[in-house]
């Protein structure tokens, strides 16, 4: 209802832009750049030896491999932000749905959920994320975007049910009561809608996170399986050559940071603007 | 005539739930009866605790009632089962206090006064934007309001827009708790002239929720006083305001700072300043006012006896009223709930 309103301060905001225009270079690099670019898992030259300081046929150089970085990196792209928004999109989804239902419903249901949560949030989700991955021999992509969508949405659902028992308590829910709204009306019209505010700065929050998170598992081997890149599975990959070939690890580095740093300029900026005041 | 809306001892207690055991709960409203007939005001006046938005919500059934009956138009809306209360809620209304906050701040002018034709299915989907302009007309507002978002109105536009979400479905009993004390002086004025024209254009019911005895005056036929859950004096307007027979009552009147009830001040402008809550002590500095005395009413709730005794003023105040509740019965001009109280109407 209010997206375009938003929407537009976002642009609006100086952060805001930037970490726009960062974002969407991103996600079109790594729509379309593998196509421009030759084979991430080829490895063209190998009579002449891996590891090769970039130059004009790889401009980021070749790993050990010598397979072409700037390849890995573009195509790393798909995999690391397809599990970022995939997990961040599922946790959302979830924390929502659990913090409406708790802060709304109330009595026991609230009681239970968030319990439970109290309960999901005292194990640190790493810890949690290992236990689940690592019973298992090959985590397809998929699984591992549901394991840490499934891991993530505890905090989510917190803010939500805080901010639906705040909203609960004022008198324009009142008076869709007393006009004979249905609790469905009254969650979907009144309750959601107020909700997406904090929702989406949380969102934007917890994509960085994920980032960093993906890189973590696939740098202890748990994540994404080689040779298939991911950014952080080209660090662990390349951890040995550090000092002798930093292209090989600085390339999926710096590209983390700047997905993460354009992720937390949009957060930052839809912080900063919490929209039309409740009072 | 037949009430429209007749309320019998209803009951409301607050369940405070304790550390280890339950506590004594909290009685908001303690056996109150009232009527409203159609085209009638009935306005019901207490300090802030007093019970009167708990009587207020308790009728439309916005929260549990622990005892007592309400009926609307013959209908007992307190058994009725959710769909057959849909229908009625139609048929009767509330709005509320804090025109900030009773607006949903994502939604529209023109959607929120919508919503109720929505949730009624009332007219053609095509029709209703015609429909809500001419409610906005008819609450005194610009049609181009109807795209606007409540942050962006006033307080009294904002009050306006509310008054029309609740006409939109056709209501014949309007419940108005506190709808002008959030408002500004000027503004108060505005809004209330329009709740008396709606009143006699739709031959409205109303029950008017105030602590303001200007506002009383103006637009009530009929107060019920209300004291920590329980009706202890009721009347006409003007038997009450002006031959008040429950100590109470001359307490709120007296507090009032209200030109008519000061001797050597005649006159004085159809609105006056909105009457200091009791609970917030005298304003301005000036020195308190006559015949108030004691604590806001929380503070003093004694087991048993009448529940005003250990801020009565009355000097005929004896272990009757220690140990006795007092019933309304008939005191001069109006019902009132006191022991003692004739022994002083002269």
């Amino acid at each position: 209802m209010t997206t375009d309103g938003w929407l537009r301060q976002l642009w609006l905001r100086p952060a805001g832009r930037v970490g726009v225009i960062l974002l969407v270079v991103m996600s079109l690099t790594a729509a379309i750049g593998p196509a421009f670019l030759p084979d991430p898992l080829a490895q063209p030259d190998l009579a002449q030896g891996g590891l090769r300081p970039p130059d004009q046929i790889h401009l980021l150089g070749t790993d050990y491999h010598s397979r072409d970085v700037m390849a890995r990196v573009v195509t790393g792209a798909r995999v690391s932000l397809a599990v970022a928004f995939g997990a961040v999109l599922l946790s959302i989804t979830l924390g929502g749905m659990v913090g409406l239902a708790a802060g709304y419903l109330g009595s026991w249901i609230d009681a239970a959920l968030m319990r439970l949560v109290d309960a999901a949030l005292a194990i640190p989700r790493l810890f949690l994320l290992l236990i689940m991955v690592a019973s298992m021999e090959r985590i397809p992509l998929w699984l591992l975007i549901v394991a840490i969508g499934a891991t993530g949405w505890f905090g989510t659902s917190r803010l939500v049910r805080a901010e639906v028992r705040r909203l609960r308590a004022m008198d324009f829910v009142r008076s869709a009561e007393a006009l004979g709204a249905t609790r469905r009306r009254i969650l979907a019209r009144h309750l959601l809608p107020n909700v997406l505010g904090p929702l989406t700065v949380a969102t934007t929050l917890a994509v960085g996170d994920v980032i960093l998170l993906e890189a973590g598992l696939s740098f202890l081997g748990l994540g994404v399986q080689p040779p298939t890149p991911s950014w952080g599975g080209m660090i662990m990959e390349n951890k040995s050559f550090l000092v002798t070939a930093p292209w090989t690890s600085l390339a999926p580095g710096l590209a983390i940071v700047i997905a993460v740093v354009a992720v937390n300029l949009i957060g930052e900026s839809l912080h900063q603007d919490p929209a039309p005041p409740l009072s | 005539m037949t009430s429209l809306l007749s309320v019998r001892d209803l009951t409301v207690d607050y369940r405070a739930t304790g550390l280890i055991m339950p506590r004594r709960p909290l009685r908001a409203v303690d056996r109150v009866s009232l009527t409203v007939s159609r085209g009638e005001t009935l306005a019901l006046v207490g300090e802030s605790g007093s019970g009167k938005s708990t009587v207020a919500r308790s009728i439309l059934r916005l929260q549990p009632v622990t005892a007592g009956t309400v009926e609307f138009d013959g209908h007992p809306v307190l058994e009725l089962d959710r769909r057959t209360l849909r229908g009625l809620r139609r048929r009767m209304q509330i709005v509320l206090q804090d025109p900030s906050s009773a607006l949903n701040p994502r939604m529209r002018v023109g959607a929120a006064v919508a919503e109720g034709l929505e949730i009624h299915r009332l007219g053609v989907p095509s029709e209703r934007p015609a429909r809500v302009a001419q409610l906005l007309g008819e609450v005194g507002l610009d049609p181009a309001l109807a795209d606007a978002y409540p942050h962006q109105l006033s307080g009294g536009q904002r009050q306006r827009v509310v008054i029309a979400r609740a006409l939109a479905v056709g209501p014949e009993l309007l419940v108005l708790d506190e709808p002008v004390s959030a408002l500004d002086v000027s503004v108060q004025a505005q809004v209330l002239s329009l709740i008396l024209e709606l009143q006699q254009r739709r031959q409205l019911a109303y029950l008017l929720v105030a602590h303001d005895l200007a506002v009383v005056r103006q637009v009530a036929h009929r107060i019920a006083v209300m004291y920590l859950g329980r009706i202890v004096e009721t009347g006409p307007t003007d038997a009450v305001l002006t031959a008040p027979a429950h100590p109470y009552t001359r307490m709120l009147i007296a507090a009032a700072p209200d030109p008519d009830h000061v001797e050597g001040r005649p006159g004085g402008s159809p609105l006056r300043a909105a009457a200091p809550d009791p609970d917030e002590g005298p304003p301005g500095g000036s020195p308190l006012p006559l015949g108030v005395s004691g604590e806001g009413a929380g503070a003093t709730r004694p087991a048993k006896g009448c529940l005003f005794q250990p801020r009565c003023p009355h000097p005929g105040l004896d272990l009757r009223c220690a140990s006795e509740s007092p019933a309304l019965r008939p005191l001069g001009a109006t019902l009132a709930a006191c022991h003692h109280a004739d022994s002083t109407t002269s």
